[in-house]
């Protein structure tokens, strides 16, 4: 008989023994120990078995060591496997200790050691030699790059030409960190990507609730709604999908919108493949449903909707009281019946009537969430997001468990070192009067607008970004940076090569996320964490004792860090101090000093994260040495309705109270501890400050908004020549069928595969092999009345140009519509850049008219690394964005992705991966939608640029908001 | 007892690097190899309590349901594959150490909560079906595996010993229709012989072996369903004979639970007898 108790005593002590060792007994997550993640105190000397040498026990020691994954926005913690042998990065797992990703990844994050090891990385800072795209380069000093750079922008600061030096972000590092350099020069020169991603959803939100992002707590929802990808690639897919799934193990219902089988959709309860551009037309179904049947949270719409702005400014004959209200709000939506959703959307009526009744079972735990997607596709599609938070504020899940928070709630931004003033000037190239409401910088207008006013950059940098690849209209962007009289100097500054950074004057290799410093809080949850990236091998030969000052000494080559060549460019702008800059790159612990980044950390680490300093001394750490060894902090772990939040009596001086509640005090703001940015409600007429909102007779935080409530009405829209779409409504989008010619249909582009990155993870061999191509999702109808079959070559045509793709025929597309996803095609005109999944093509121009032509797909060769000879894909699918023109939304000013096109098969001489453009006709289109905008001049109602209360990045002085002359429209 | 049962856990998974060690420390005579593993595991007898206690007789169903749904009373997220014998034993394992040590009164109280937790799962989701998996490993395992059931069934008794379990059947069992002589839907009575919650007995591919050889027909390469049916297609009589022959030698187990699959089989046996007997 077997001795139990002997067992168990043997196995306790062969256990313990191990361990003590500062061995693993049961090595690896298994199903009996669900996440045995190795254990923090033991991260300085943790062994692992060779998973190649078994079945020998060969054992390696580690140093694990934290940083943030930087291969999407989400942030979520990696453990680097230091090898102490070696002292070399073997792998990367989760970070256990991060609030946000909990431990895991998604392909992505793991895949940053492909990164780190690409044998095809850009080491050193290199410089043109030749005509400005002629892939010819040679290797210089950063002190040179450096010098370059800080003269031309001296010079333009000194000459009073501010707006002559830009910064383009793709990947955005740091919160506000490039924003305050840029603004410590005093200049309007932040662009951002988020014009060609998410604006459309941020100004569908920002309008509701002041704030621009979404923050569902997916985790307690009851019902899932999902106008994204979240299960597959969304904005913080990881830590989304995690809390998605545990939703659904407790029984929680998903619903998604998607014209494709997505990942996402595969997994929903309804999916909903609607046609393109009609989403808001059924969401505004569901909330008559819930309208006509009472279903609404009453009580909550009484007290946070602005009815009464609504009633007094809109309807002001009608009975004002909330009686008033509701009897209005059940006339507004009655158009919107199931069939006439039906109709607009291709969807069922009485499957729009269940996903209705569906909804109207969450009760406050509904969240929903829209970012890119139906958003960023269509015209309108800024009311996308808007009729979707209309779901959650019909049924007041609003920062409730289960609801939808705004995200700056649960988002935590310390306060740096050293805070610039605002910039005084305004530059017209990001954000022209013809978009006043733009969320963001109309960048991917840029060569129109430059074109159009003759204008010029003397200093252009990219930042982990490739517009020439990832907006539309790559060629005009081509035709700009080649362009001498445009362009000055162009640095790129990026971790890999790119299609943009070709035509570069200087390419400038940053780090990945385990070689560069940034700090990161996002609202994967309703708590707020702070997530520390860091160059891992820097930290870990500090951890052995040595002391480094530059990233450089621990990055391979002279891979550097953006932070701290921000402060060295800054430095050298103004080295002795005379332009005022000088003192946004000092040591405040020792004035004349440049500052670095362990000063800079350090400060915000002990000086404005609270509750990090005692947590660190309990362990005897510094916050700074706390962060280098865990990488994340939780701030807060739940955060809740802050609208709810009663105002302090010691805020509550001179008050003041507009006719629909809004309290303004003349009490000093107390200090933020929190400078996430929020929408700023503009003071009353003397100058107090907008402090709460009065309801049931209580001071109330509220919302970020003009009126302190939520928006339904929005005055701003309104003001600004929008009263027609002041409410949650549908606009028929530019591929609505109404809309297109006869052929066309539309093409979805705003999709992509789960493990590939928009622009770079090119150099990343596993996710490379997993997914390396785009095919052009058809329906089996399309397909057969045009006669193709699966692997065909098809031509499609855009109103610019045209592209040659295969054909991937399927049902899990809507027919009539088809979609290309957007994250592949990557090509090169050299033999310099990236082999892995980057073909070859030839650039040719004629005038307007540009081609481009493959030459070769990827090839095996001889590396570093012994897996590149073994590459077995050629293709690497088609760059179709080049072949779109410019959609900016005349509201939001988000390009909308969504294109018409014909769709045949290919003729004799298309080959696949061919491109053709003209750009004269990429102009008309820029024309045609500009024709639809309704600029500042014509209706700013106060003489301004922009309404001041909106978030901007980077928010000019109030001077530079008022409107100038109108701009001439010549150029050349 | 949790270390030892995380021990035994360990070996529902495919060996790893901690395999020889594990193996050692639990006197096995020898240390599991991939293609043992894969032999029993993967082709014989699936760690999957929903494949014995659904009446579908697959994976997943409402037996995983009934399983997940015990995670949730107890306000935890149930993990992914919650019917896996590799974690059945962990979760157990974890409700074992979970109960807080103490003397006081509130500390006594909810021990005897988590005792009582502890017994239901070990009733409704382990004694349930692992038993009879363990018999017909002891018939089929290698060795190494063999010695290592042994040690569990070991385990499982003085559990059973120490615990005051409920006295009701499982829901599982009592949720699964008894099995019906087939109508129309021969597909259908064939699937309901590969329940083991209906048919009351397991029945592997090493027993669809031994039937075929004893009926003089023709084994046919392929899934259960498939090479069963194929059987069917050559001899029904001699089939069901056989089938017949293995229903009705059940295991000798312990308690109501015992009984019920007993009783299953023996009224499976009864049942193909007659119809081996209309077939021919
Ligand atoms: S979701 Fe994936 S790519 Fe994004 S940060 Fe997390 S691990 Fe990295």
């Amino acid at each position: 008989m077997t001795d139990l108790n002997e067992l168990e005593r043997r196995v306790s002590a062969a256990r313990r023994d191990v361990e003590g060792r500062g061995e693993t007994f049961y090595p690896g997550p298994s199903r009996v120990h669900l996440a045995s993640f190795p254990p923090k105190e033991r991260w300085d000397d943790w062994v692992e078995l060779d998973s190649r040498a078994w079945p020998e026990r060969e054992e390696h020691r580690y140093m694990l060591v934290p940083t943030t994954c930087f291969n999407c926005e989400s942030a979520c913690g990696l453990l680097a496997y230091v090898d102490r042998d070696s002292m070399q990065v073997r792998k990367f797992e989760g970070n256990p200790e991060h609030p946000g990703s909990r431990g895991r990844n998604c392909a992505k994050g793991p895949a940053t050691h492909n990164q780190i090891t690409d044998p095809d990385r850009i080491l050193y800072p290199l410089k043109r030699v030749g005509e400005r795209g002629a892939g010819k380069w040679e290797r210089c000093s950063w002190d040179d790059a450096l010098d370059d750079l800080a003269g031309r922008i001296r010079t333009c600061l000194q000459e009073d030409r501010h707006n002559e030096v830009m910064y383009h972000v793709g990947r955005p590092g740091e919160d506000g960190f490039t924003e305050r350099v840029i603004a410590s020069w005093g200049v309007d020169g932040h662009n951002s990507h988020t014009n060609v991603c998410s604006a459309a959803a941020r100004a569908g939100y920002a309008f509701w609730t002041g704030i621009d992002r979404p923050s569902p707590d997916y985790a307690n929802a009851d019902v899932i709604l999902l106008i994204s990808a979240h299960l597959e690639t969304g904005h913080y897919f990881n830590p989304h999908a995690q809390r998605i799934t545990e939703a659904r193990q407790r029984g929680a219902k998903v619903i998604v919108f998607d014209t494709r089988l997505s990942n996402t959709a595969t997994h929903a309860d309804y999916w909903l493949a609607s046609y393109p551009g009609s989403e808001a037309a059924v969401l505004l179904a569901v909330a008559n449903y819930l309208i006509q049947n009472d279903l609404y949270d009453r009580e909550f719409m009484r007290r946070w909707f602005n009815w009464q702005e609504y009633m007094v400014k809109e309807r002001p004959d009608e009975d004002a009281s909330f009686a008033g209200f509701e009897a209005a709000l059940k006339g507004l939506y009655t158009e919107y019946t199931f069939d006439f959703a039906a109709q607009e959307s291709g969807l069922d009526a009485d499957v729009i009537a269940e996903i209705a009744q569906v909804v109207s079972t969450a009760g406050t735990r509904l969240s929903t969430h829209n970012w890119r997607s139906a958003g960023a596709g269509n015209e309108g599609g800024w009311q996308v997001a808007r009729c979707l938070f209309f779901l959650n504020a019909l049924t007041g899940s609003v920062a409730t468990p289960g609801g939808l928070h705004p995200n700056a709630w649960n988002k935590f931004v310390p306060k740096p070192i050293h805070v610039p003033s605002h910039p005084q000037t305004w530059n017209e190239l990001n954000w022209p009067a013809d978009y006043p409401l733009a969320m963001y910088e109309l960048s991917f207008l840029l060569p129109h607008i430059m074109r159009e006013r003759d204008a010029r950059l003397e200093v252009y940098f990219s930042r982990v970004y490739n517009p020439v690849w990832t907006n539309p209209d790559g060629f005009a962007w081509i035709e700009m940076l080649t362009d001498p009289k445009r362009v000055g100097l162009y640095a790129a500054l990026t971790p890999t090569w790119n299609e943009t950074a070709y035509f570069a004057d200087y390419v400038l290799p940053m780090g990945h996320g385990a070689e560069r410093h940034d700090i990161h809080s996002y609202e994967t949850h309703d708590a707020q964490w702070l997530g520390f990236r860091q160059p891992v091998m820097r930290a870990a030969r500090e951890r052995l004792g040595e002391k480094i000052s530059d990233t450089r000494q621990s990055n391979p080559g002279e891979v550097w860090e953006e932070n701290e060549f921000w402060i060295e460019l800054t430095w050298r702008i103004d080295p002795d101090g005379e332009l005022g800059i000088r003192g946004f790159a000092e040591s405040k612990a020792n004035p004349g000093t440049k500052l670095t980044v362990d000063e800079y950390y350090g400060h915000i680490f002990e000086n404005s994260v609270p509750g990090l300093p005692e947590v660190a001394g309990a362990e005897g750490r510094t916050p700074l040495e706390y962060m280098r060894q865990y990488g994340a902090f939780e701030v807060t772990p739940l955060v809740g309705p802050l609208y709810e939040e009663r105002i302090g009596e010691e805020q509550l001086e001179g008050l003041a109270e507009d006719l629909f509640g809004r309290v303004y005090t003349s009490a000093p703001a107390p200090a933020p501890v929190n400078i996430v940015p929020t929408g700023a409600p503009e003071p009353d007429a003397d100058g107090r400050r907008a402090v709460g909102v009065r309801v049931d007779g209580e001071v109330l935080r509220g919302f970020p908004t003009p009126s302190g409530r939520l928006e339904f009405y929005s005055p701003t829209l309104a003001q600004w020549g929008w009263r027609d779409a002041a409410l949650p409504t549908y606009i028929k989008s530019h591929v609505h069928p109404e809309r297109m010619d006869s052929g066309q249909v539309p093409l979805i582009s705003t999709f992509r595969l789960p493990v590939q990155i928009h622009t770079r993870s090119a150099n990343s061999k596993w996710l490379d092999e997993i997914a390396h191509t785009n095919p052009l999702w058809l329906h089996p109808s399309h397909a057969s009345e045009i006669g193709v079959a699966t692997g065909d070559l098809v031509r499609v045509e855009t109103q610019t140009g045209h592209f040659v793709v295969k054909a991937w025929v399927t049902e899990g597309i809507r027919p009539g519509v088809v979609a290309c996803s957007h994250h592949m095609g990557r090509w090169k005109l050299h033999d310099s850049g990236q082999r892995q999944l980057m073909a070859t093509a030839d650039l040719n121009n004629d005038g307007s008219n540009w081609g481009l032509r493959r030459l070769r797909g990827a090839q095996p060769f001889e590396s570093s690394d012994p897996d590149t000879a073994r590459i077995w894909w050629t293709d690497v699918g088609v760059h179709q964005n080049l072949a779109f023109g410019v959609h900016p939304d005349p509201v939001s000013g988000m390009h909308c992705w969504h294109q018409a096109v014909r769709v045949s098969r290919a003729g004799e001489g298309d080959d696949y991966g061919d491109i053709a453009v003209d750009t004269e006709r990429s102009r008309e289109v820029y024309r045609e939608w500009l024709g639809r905008a309704r600029g500042a001049h014509e209706h700013s109602p106060d003489g301004t640029r922009r309404p001041f209360w909106l978030i901007r990045p980077l928010k000019p002085n109030r001077e530079a908001y008022r409107l100038p002359e109108p701009v001439s429209r010549d150029g050349d | 007892m949790s270390e030892l049962l995380r021990c035994l856990a360990v070996l529902v998974e495919p060996p790893g690097a901690e395999t020889e060690r594990i193996a050692a420390l639990l006197d096995l005579p020898d240390t599991p190899q991939g293609w043992e593993y894969n032999a029993i595991f993967l082709e014989q007898l699936y760690p999957y309590a929903s494949v014995y206690l659904d009446v579908s007789g697959m994976m997943g169903g409402e037996a995983r349901d009934r399983i997940a749904g015990f995670w949730r009373a107890l306000g935890e997220i149930p993990p992914p594959e919650p019917d896996h014998l590799g974690t059945l034993l962990g979760a157990y394992a974890s409700l074992a150490d979970a109960a807080p040590d103490g003397v006081e009164a509130p500390a006594k109280r909810a021990r005897a909560a988590w005792q009582r937790a502890r017994a239901a799962f070990l009733w409704e989701h382990v004694l349930s079906w692992l038993p009879l998996w363990l018999a017909k490993l002891e018939q089929i395992g290698s060795p190494t595996y063999v010695a290592w059931g042994r040690t569990l069934g070991a385990w499982l008794t003085s559990e059973v010993a120490a615990l005051r379990l409920p006295e009701g059947l499982p829901a599982h069992l009592q949720a699964a229709s008894d099995l019906e002589p087939p109508g129309d839907d021969a597909e259908a009575f064939i699937g309901s012989l590969l329940s083991p919650v209906r048919a009351g007995f397991i029945l592997t591919p090493t027993d669809l072996a031994s039937v075929a050889a004893t009926a003089g027909v023709a084994l046919r390469a392929g899934e259960r369903r498939y090479a069963l049916k194929a059987l069917l297609a050559q001899d029904a009589a001699a089939t069901l004979e056989g089938l017949a022959e293995l229903a009705a030698a059940p295991p000798a187990l312990a308690g109501p639970i015992g009984v019920y699959w007993r009783q299953r089989s023996l009224r499976t046996s009864r049942l193909l007898r007659e119809l081996a007997a209309a077939a021919r």
